[in-house]
């Protein structure tokens, strides 16, 4: 087994673990009244982790397991699309929602293997326009304007 | 006279938005992939916009319109739209592969339309019931029922219990993010100042299910694949419809099933449907049949996960547990809102209750009427590439975590709970068990305090009346219980099965 399902598989353990351990942190110098509420969960968490590792250990294998395999393209595929989308965000700031969706609609489906271009620039065209009119227009919500803009 | 007078003008001037509903969740539910909840927590920045009655039909038409629309792909592609329609491919499938998808589609749209009409009708009269009975549970009771929805939906979305209730409790601690409700002491804020006022529940919504899904999406090429289009007349819509209409005792029968097992907090349409499906098939003179594409099969699991929809309100509406994640939806937009969530809801909202369950009946009556030409058409939409939707998905949900509070920092939130509830779902941890978590998380931590002050901190409180001991004893039951059940069943095996 590759170092990379390794860590897949114990991702979660670890993102909960080290995330019930900084706000354990947050609350270790309150009154009891005040923390006794969520050392209760963390204490839940742990006596389940607890529970897990004694099953695996009774049955002989691990319960921490990955659904399905992905092949080298699924990789390469799940990586991009998160790249485009922490890069949109990214931008939403600098650039404002309207203009980083319009480029985030044109380039993230090209990047993710779709050649149509008129497709591609219509449906970015036709998804903003219509974000700009309902949220802009009729609902008045005031989304992103970006530094550049505001 | 004025209430009922005033209820049915509220309907009536919403009604175009019902239609819509119904429209939008017939048209979502036949996408594979989406479903009602992941509808509706895109459509979030508009229906929070909305006045709250108007923002509540449109939600529950779209939720009874997306339990019927996932019959569309499941008859004719294989392919469930919706986790409710699963059981529907067994016998409707087969029916299309033998020349009556026409048939099949009716009688799903049909079965649905009734089961979900008739759920509607009983909620209507039983939350009344149900909400005078939750007003005797006060803080103590109100803590123990959050766990226990903690710790039902850990173990009907997940396959193993000890991970739903670490996703459970996880949900609950992140609940606890922000200022403490009595001693105001910030906790687990990263230091991020848009967070002491506690973890977004909009963008935690957002990422765990509408980002997440989109992480699996793009590893598709299209949705399903393949698509067909069938060909219609008016002599096979007639014949459907006689075909749902001769098996009365069997809709019914689903229907219940339907409403009760909506009732239960997470256990779902999917639920709903195989246990109506199995009970069909047990109450049947020919179980044999089931499987090869009879009528019975596809009205016991659309009869059934249509009624799952109006149950799922009951709790939502009588103790502000959500029986479904799209009743979650719902709740984040009641408290968005600024409605009282818990047992004292339907006290100072009982006109929105009733209206809303009216709406779902309304929605549900449309669905049989106004579904059937659509359902047609429906079959092209099985094939849109994900390389292009995951992109439209992505840049629209984005909106729906920044109109929450209006901080650019929760598009970011949204984004990481979008990575978590990626990896909740590829290692087998149910992320609906953390957003309920999370969504209930201050309220439960509410009760907890409010009890243990009343008390004077004294833990006992907690056994301190009949209501919580019963409860406490059927958490205990619906945590140990398969488990004895099943060291039980290995001790005495039944003989009977064998032979």
């Amino acid at each position: 087994m590759n170092l990379k399902e390794q860590l897949l598989k114990l991702s979660m353990p670890l993102i909960i673990g080290v995330f019930s351990l900084y706000y354990l942190s947050t609350v270790w110098d309150a009154p009891w009244e005040a923390k006794d509420y969520s050392v209760g969960l963390i204490v839940g968490i742990f006596v389940s982790f607890m529970f897990l590792l004694y099953k695996d250990l009774r049955n002989g294998k691990s319960s921490q397991v990955v659904s399905k395999h992905m092949s080298k393209d699924d990789s390469k595929r799940l990586i991009s699309i998160l790249m485009l989308a922490l890069l949109f965000v990214v931008s939403i700031y600098f650039l404002g929602y309207y203009l980083a969706t319009l480029i985030f609609l044109i380039i993230a489906p090209w990047l993710l293997g779709y050649k149509h271009k008129r497709s591609i620039f219509l449906t970015a065209l036709i998804v903003t326009t219509l974000t700009y009119i309902l949220f802009g227009l009729f609902l008045h919500s005031r989304l992103p304007q970006g530094l550049f803009f505001s | 006279m004025d209430f009922i007078f005033s209820m049915g003008q509220l309907l009536i001037s919403n009604l175009w938005l019902i239609v819509l509903g119904v429209l939008v969740g017939i048209l979502v539910g036949a996408i594979p992939g989406f479903s009602a909840a992941n509808t509706l927590i895109m459509l979030l920045p508009l229906t929070i916009s909305m006045e709250i009655h108007s923002a509540l039909f449109f939600m529950a038409a779209v939720y009874a319109g997306a339990n019927s629309g996932g019959s569309v792909p499941a008859i004719l592609v294989q392919t469930p739209g919706t986790g409710g329609s699963v059981a529907t491919t067994f016998d409707g499938y087969p029916m299309a592969q033998k020349g009556l998808a026409q048939q099949a589609l009716v009688i799903a749209l049909v079965a649905s339309s009734i089961g979900g009409s008739f759920a509607s009708v009983i909620a209507l009269f039983a939350t009344p019931f149900l909400a005078n009975f939750a007003l005797q549970f006060k803080n103590v009771e109100m803590f123990i029922v959050i766990l226990f929805g903690i710790v039902l939906i850990a173990q009907i979305s997940g396959k193993n219990l000890a991970k739903g209730l670490i996703a459970g409790f996880f949900g609950l601690l992140l609940g606890a993010v922000g200022f403490d409700q009595m001693w105001d002491i910030p906790r687990g804020t990263f230091g991020v100042l848009e967070l002491y006022e506690g973890m977004p529940k909009l963008a935690a919504l957002i990422g765990m299910f509408a980002i997440s899904e989109c992480m699996f999406m793009v590893n598709k090429k299209s949705i399903t694949g393949k698509s067909e289009m069938i060909k219609t007349s008016w002599e096979g819509t007639k014949e459907g419809i006689l075909m749902t209409v001769r098996d009365r005792v069997g809709l019914i029968r689903s229907a219940i099933i339907g409403l009760l097992v909506g009732i239960l907090p997470g256990a779902g349409a999917s639920i709903g449907s195989m246990v109506s499906y199995q009970q069909a098939r047990n109450f049947s003179k020919h179980p044999e049949r089931f499987g090869t594409g009879i009528p019975e099969g596809v009205v016991a699991s659309e009869a059934a996960n249509s009624s799952v929809t109006a149950g799922a309100l009951i709790p939502l509406f009588t103790l502000g547990i959500p029986g479904s994640t799209t009743t979650m939806v719902m709740l984040v937009v009641l408290q968005a809102h600024g409605l009282p969530i818990g047992p004292r809801l339907f006290e100072t909202a009982a006109p929105l209750a009733y209206s809303v369950l009216l709406a779902m009946l309304v929605g549900s009556l449309l669905m049989g009427v106004i579904g059937i030409p659509i359902t047609y058409k429906l079959s092209k939409i099985t094939v849109i590439p994900t390389s292009i939707l995951a992109p439209v998905i992505v840049s629209i949900t984005v909106v729906g975590a920044f109109v929450g509070r209006g901080y650019y920092v929760d598009i970011l939130i949204a984004f990481i709970f979008g990575c978590i509830g990626y990896l909740m779902k590829k290692t087998g941890y149910p992320p609906h068990a953390t957003v309920l978590g999370l969504i209930l998380g201050p309220m439960a931590e509410g009760y907890f305090l409010r009890a243990m002050r009343i008390s004077g901190n004294s833990i006992t409180t907690f056994f301190s009346s009949p209501i919580a001991v019963v409860l406490w004893i059927l958490l205990l039951i619906s945590v140990f219980g398969p488990s004895i059940y099943r060291i039980f069943k290995s001790n005495f095996p039944n003989r009977h099965l064998d032979t």
